[in-house]
């Protein structure tokens, strides 16, 4: 809050699936930069690779419970 | 009537229930007994690592009971990622404000497996006085102070997918980051295993605890054999098939499914008993082998899916 240049950081963002992040810089009031980050990995398709083929949809679905 | 700025309008809803923010959506004018129930109810803190949200939708599905039941007359939900009204720091600010105020009497209720990769930075569950919160810390520091420590699916309880080989982020279960070995174990931890939870293992064994003050049985797995008990092989409705030599040959036939690649001979869970989705219907029923998928081996020890387990008619 001092001349003029501030960041908002929003993390986590709620009421959605998965970990995001918002990251938003602000000029006196005017937004001249924003970010969003996803803020998990896991590395599915690492773990698919070398896998029977017909397992590639149970392993996959895993993505999102939604 | 005092004026209140936004501000601390939002801090009001975010102080008070994590349910405030679903309710809203389901039925506003039950907001005012979510409030009040609030505090009469055994606190929740839900965190989400590693996961797919799949356990908390499960829950969400529940019919018997109802969420609305669950959140009104069961628990108080401090902190839940999904349902929360608060966002940002004063999101995370509630949970460590709750969790020291609940201190040795709230329930942690663990979502996902927790990666331990790079110092646990694979999963960042927020961000507090411009500090990054990874799952690990936020596993350890509430773990710490919860009475009891739900591991919600199999995820939080072995590890689950994300863990399975080459297991890239270092994801462990919620036991072993609580209760490494071979110190001794600190930290009661319940693992509720199935992928995604039966929304009934999760409630029954937290009215179970609310309602006789003690945990149920756990195996050595740390479930509860009220429903980790006989195997899936032992249960199965098609058992008889499997006693006379008749085996399905492609999804759809009738028979065991032991050469389409059924591990439920080592898998216990009591889907035949209870089935799925308000017992529609549940996966040997649909036709589709079990997949062992409240083991801890689960899934590089029942893979692949579809390859069928050695079965010795002389084993006991």
């Amino acid at each position: 809050m001092s001349g003029g240049a501030n960041k908002i950081v929003i993390d986590p963002v709620t009421r959605i699936e998965g970990h995001l992040k918002i990251e938003v810089e602000l000029d006196h009031g005017k937004v001249v930069d924003a970010k969003t980050s996803g803020m998990l990995y896991r590395g599915l398709e690492t773990i698919c690779t070398g896998r029977d083929p017909r397992d590639a949809q149970h392993i996959m679905q895993r993505i999102c419970g939604v | 009537m005092r004026k209140i700025s936004r501000r601390e309008f939002v801090r009001l809803c975010g102080m008070s229930t994590a349910g405030l923010g679903l309710m809203s959506v389901l039925g506003p004018q039950i907001s005012q007994t979510l409030v009040e129930a609030a505090e009469s109810k055994v606190p929740v803190i839900w965190i989400q690592a590693s996961s797919c949200t799949g356990c908390s939708v499960s829950l969400l599905n529940s019919v018997e009971p109802g969420i609305a039941t669950v959140l009104l007359d069961v628990i108080s939900m401090r902190y839940h990622p999904n349902v929360m009204a608060a966002s940002g720091e004063l999101g995370m600010e509630t949970m460590y404000k709750a969790a020291d105020r609940y201190a040795g009497e709230f329930i942690l209720v663990v979502e996902g497996g927790v990666p331990t990769a790079e110092k646990g930075r694979y999963c960042i569950i927020g961000d507090l006085n411009h500090k990054e919160i990874t799952a690990v810390e936020a596993v350890k520091h509430l773990g710490s102070r919860a009475k009891l420590v739900v591991a919600a699916g199999q995820c939080a309880s072995f590890g689950g997918i994300p863990a399975a080989q080459p297991n890239p982020t270092g994801v462990l279960g919620v036991d072993q980051i609580l209760n490494p070995r071979p110190y001794p174990r600190k930290h009661t931890v319940v693992n509720i295993s199935n992928c995604p939870i039966h929304p009934d293992h999760l409630i029954g064994s937290l009215v179970y605890i609310l309602t006789y003050n003690e945990l149920p049985e756990l195996d050595q797995y740390y479930r509860p054999k009220l429903f980790y008990g006989p195997t899936i092989h032992d249960t199965c409705f098609r058992r008889p098939a499997f006693d006379e030599g008749v085996f399905a040959k492609q999804i759809g036939d009738y028979g065991c499914l032991a050469n389409l690649g059924c591990k439920g001979f080592i898998a216990r869970s009591d889907c035949q008993k209870r089935g799925w989705n308000n017992n529609v219907s549940w996966c040997i029923a649909a036709g589709v082998p079990c997949q062992a998928c409240s083991e801890p081996i689960f899934p590089d020890g029942c893979s692949p899916l579809y390859g069928h387990m050695p079965v010795t008619g002389n084993r006991k």
